[in-house]
């Protein structure tokens, strides 16, 4: 069943409706809860409430120069309490992390109606188990996120995307490869067979993507140390429309291997357009054959969290 | 419970035939090198103390005190400063000393394996020569080891850029305290996301009490390629503490930003010759890293904002001996205390970072308020306090004062909307504070995640939540060593 939620007492109530019934809570909307509760620019955090979207949270956050370094696919629909919940991340993940690693403090409602608080608002923060990082990835099985507070980061001053063209999957590798062991910081490493913006038609050729931040100078010099690795050319992110606004509308399948397996990996893929986190080895694609599925946690744990937490199993599964 | 005679000589010979005989220490006098860690106000010997070889040792070890009831306590080096691994009520102490091996390191994916009994500095010691290093830099990092890090979520000067413990932990392997043994988070040669909920990172700074972890999966970072140390020389505390909060508001974020106050860097000047001016009120201790060519400006711009501040002088390290020198006095200022003060208390409280002008003057007023010395020297750009109470416990009451004062500053910490720990953990130590800071609630909700992996909570017991038999136990202990 759906909670839409304006108040709390409406989620209380569906919790009720939930034990009655036996029906599973398992798509979350708050719309009642949609505001920044404090930004505190000096200190570089947030606690914001789960139902505003990433994109106005961010959109707020930029008026002080700021933002929550989290680059998800579709900002404008994802709330922050899907950010966590779901544990989404975005092509940025290389050089700034998932989710977890900014979630400094949350509340949530538990499905026993009981309201927690877990971390707090200061960056380093050791008081306590570590609930906040129970609830990412856990897709509303455990509690209802209500707000989270962030650790920010500065807006870079600038940005650079590079890209360039392989012809062979050994380059693609040696290139990869000594981009990972070289003295450069990357904020994003990507892989992808979706052409340049000009050729976008033809697809087959792999392009590496290299995108740096900070000052710019510092990106200006890193840029420079890279084309002294190997030719590259300034282009722009435009790879992830291409991905997602593709002939099919299905959900992307996404694999996870090792970064040094990725190369590989995406060979076996053929002419399936794919984007392949290479730094992480995260690769998105549509070829269902080749659904790889992610490892799981252990069984006796997830078993005994979730009769801990959820007993009367009104809230979604847990994996 | 303590055991009984006939308890003890059968279990004794069972733990030998597991780890041979030489690795179990049991003789009274031997395990006073283990009644207590680094936190020196509290002092309870186990029943038994067992050094394992490997995973298969430790899960014998604990299936045995599964079988007899016992309370388990994992120990690394004992380097905690806040009672984490007293054996409050007796117990069987597992020390992972021997468990100390780099087991394998992959550069191409950035990761290490290790056993948790691993000394920190050991993993950077082992890939600096590629390039890399293991972020989290606590200042015991040269005795700590990996799994007393996990234990704790440790941190230390660096991780105001990099993060602390829980950001550089890939996975672990942990043995429950019934025995069965589990991976948490990414697997070895496994890839980096695994399906669902954080189960590592809700672990990691568990205080021992979910299991016993026995191997970790490292995340390497490349090392920066250059840094530049800096000394901000100031008057006062306070024009220190302001500049730490303009440098964060501009929106940089260095890779370390430590304060050091008046009396300890007459410690440290003492004890490590580095050339300290000794009437100077506050040093800070400032490094920026990252590529070579965007650095010269930002140390423009933080030599601008200490100047702004009055800083009486901004000197740069001129050579990498001169930047070891100065992180030698700064991690090991702990070390220079004992030139003050026979004993000492730390603290670390975290603050809110613009709170920290308020905070430093209120630790005054309350050295003041308890006629005692409390010098600083901490983590100034995360906000995390380390104020050094220093007393000596052949006067007991000083010793109350100082127990005192440190409560004191925490009640504030929690009042500022900061947290009573950073890095240190709560321990014995700190557990009365623990329904300050959180709602029964919450608390309840943190025991619901303790009894996930510990149904009987025999794990590291008595630690972060007052339990009843404690409680007595423990109050007429302090009492009395008060």
């Amino acid at each position: 069943m759906q909670l839409t939620a304006s108040h709390i007492e409406d989620i209380e109530s569906a919790f009720e409706s939930a034990r009655e019934t036996g029906a599973r809570i398992s798509s979350i909307h708050l719309p009642g809860f949609q505001k920044l509760l404090d930004h505190h620019p000096e200190n570089l955090t947030a606690t914001v409430e789960a139902g505003m979207t990433l994109q106005a949270f961010q959109e707020k956050l930029s008026t002080a120069g700021q933002w929550l370094a989290v680059d998800p696919p579709n900002p404008e629909r994802l709330t922050i309490g899907a950010l966590i919940a779901e544990n989404v991340s975005g092509p940025r993940r290389f050089g700034l992390g998932t989710v977890r690693e900014h979630l400094i403090g949350m509340k949530a409602v538990l499905a026993d109606g009981s309201i927690i608080r877990s971390g707090g608002k200061v960056v380093k923060n050791v008081a306590g188990f570590d609930i906040c990082r129970l609830f990412v990835g856990s897709r509303g099985s455990l509690g209802i996120i209500l707000e989270a507070s962030f650790r920010l980061n500065p807006l870079p001053e600038s940005e650079m995307i590079m890209g360039c063209q392989t012809q062979s999957s050994e380059e693609t590798e040696d290139l990869l490869e000594a981009i990972m062991k070289s003295d450069l910081n990357p904020m994003l490493l990507d892989l992808h067979n979706l052409g340049t913006e000009e050729q976008s038609a033809s697809y087959g050729y792999w392009q590496i993507m290299v995108g740096f931040a900070g000052t710019r100078e510092e990106t200006q010099a890193q840029m420079h140390s890279l084309n002294n690795l190997n030719p590259f050319k300034v282009t722009t992110l435009d790879y992830l429309n291409r991905f997602g606004n593709s002939d099919s509308d299905a959900t992307p399948e996404t694999t996870a291997v090792r970064p040094s397996e990725v190369v590989e990996y995406c060979e076996q893929l053929g002419s399936t357009k794919f984007v392949a986190r290479a730094g992480n080895g995260v690769i998105h694609h549509h070829d269902s054959s080749h659904a790889g599925k992610l490892a799981r946690n252990p069984q006796v744990l997830l078993d005994r969290l979730k009769s801990t937490f959820d007993p009367k199993g009104i809230l979604a599964e847990i994996s | 419970m303590p055991l009984s005679g006939k308890q003890f000589t059968d279990l004794i010979p069972q733990l030998q035939s597991i780890c041979g005989k030489t690795n179990v220490i049991y003789h009274a006098d031997e395990l006073r090198v283990y009644e207590c860690d680094a936190y020196t106000l509290e002092k309870m010997p186990p029943d038994a103390v067992v050094l394992p070889g490997n995973t298969s040792e430790v899960e014998a070890v604990i299936k045995l005190c599964r079988d007899r009831n016992l309370a388990i306590i994992p120990r690394g080096s004992g380097t905690s400063l806040s009672g984490g691994v007293l054996a409050v009520d007796g117990g069987v102490v597992i020390g992972l000393s021997r468990m100390n091996r780099i087991l394998d390191v992959d550069f191409r994916n950035r990761r290490a394996l290790v056993e948790a009994g691993c000394i920190n500095v050991h993993v950077t010691q082992a890939v600096q020569s590629e390039g890399y290093l293991y972020a989290p830099d606590p200042s015991s990092q040269f005795a700590c080891t990996i799994g007393g890090n996990v234990a704790t979520n440790s941190g230390g000067p660096h991780t105001l850029k990099y993060g602390v413990t829980t950001n550089h932990v890939l996975g672990m392997e942990m043995v429950l305290p019934d025995g069965e043994t589990v991976w948490l988070g990414t697997q070895p040669g496994g890839p980096e996301d695994i399906d669902g909920c954080d189960l590592r990172g809700a672990a990691i700074g568990s205080e021992g009490m979910f299991g016993i972890v026995t191997r970790v999966l490292l995340r390497l970072i490349k090392a920066p390629q250059s840094c530049k140390t800096m000394l901000g020389i100031f008057e006062s505390v306070d024009d220190a503490a302001s500049a730490v909060s303009d440098i964060i508001a501009a929106g940089i974020i260095p890779a370390a930003l430590e304060m050091m106050d008046q009396l300890i860097i007459q410690a440290v000047e003492e004890a490590y010759k580095f050339g300290f001016p000794l009437d100077a009120g506050a040093v800070l201790i400032i490094e920026l890293d990252g590529q070579t060519t965007g650095l010269s400006s930002l140390t423009d711009q933080i030599q601008d904002i200490c100047r702004n501040k009055q800083a009486r002088e901004v000197r740069i390290a001129a050579s990498k001996e001169e930047r070891a020198l100065i992180w030698k006095c700064r991690k090991r200022a702990f070390g220079a205390i004992g030139r003050l003060s026979p004993n000492y208390l730390t603290q670390d409280g975290v603050v809110p970072r613009s709170r920290i002008p308020e905070m430093m003057k209120f630790i005054k007023q309350t050295a003041e308020k308890y006629q005692l010395r409390i010098p600083n020297v901490f983590h100034a750009g995360d906000g995390n306090i380390h104020p050094l109470i220093l007393f000596d416990e052949k006067d007991k009451d000083q010793v109350k004062r100082a127990i005192q004062a440190g409560h004191d500053i925490l009640g504030k910490c929690i009042d500022f909307g900061g947290s009573i720990s950073g890095e240190h953990g709560i321990g014995v130590e700190k557990v009365d504070f623990m329904s300050r800071q959180f709602s029964p609630e919450d608390l309840e909700a943190m025991m619901k995640l303790r009894k996930t992996f510990d149904p009987d909570m025999r794990c590291n017991p008595d630690k972060c939540f007052p339990s009843a038999s404690r409680c007595i136990d423990f109050t007429l202990k302090k009492q009395i060593s008060a």
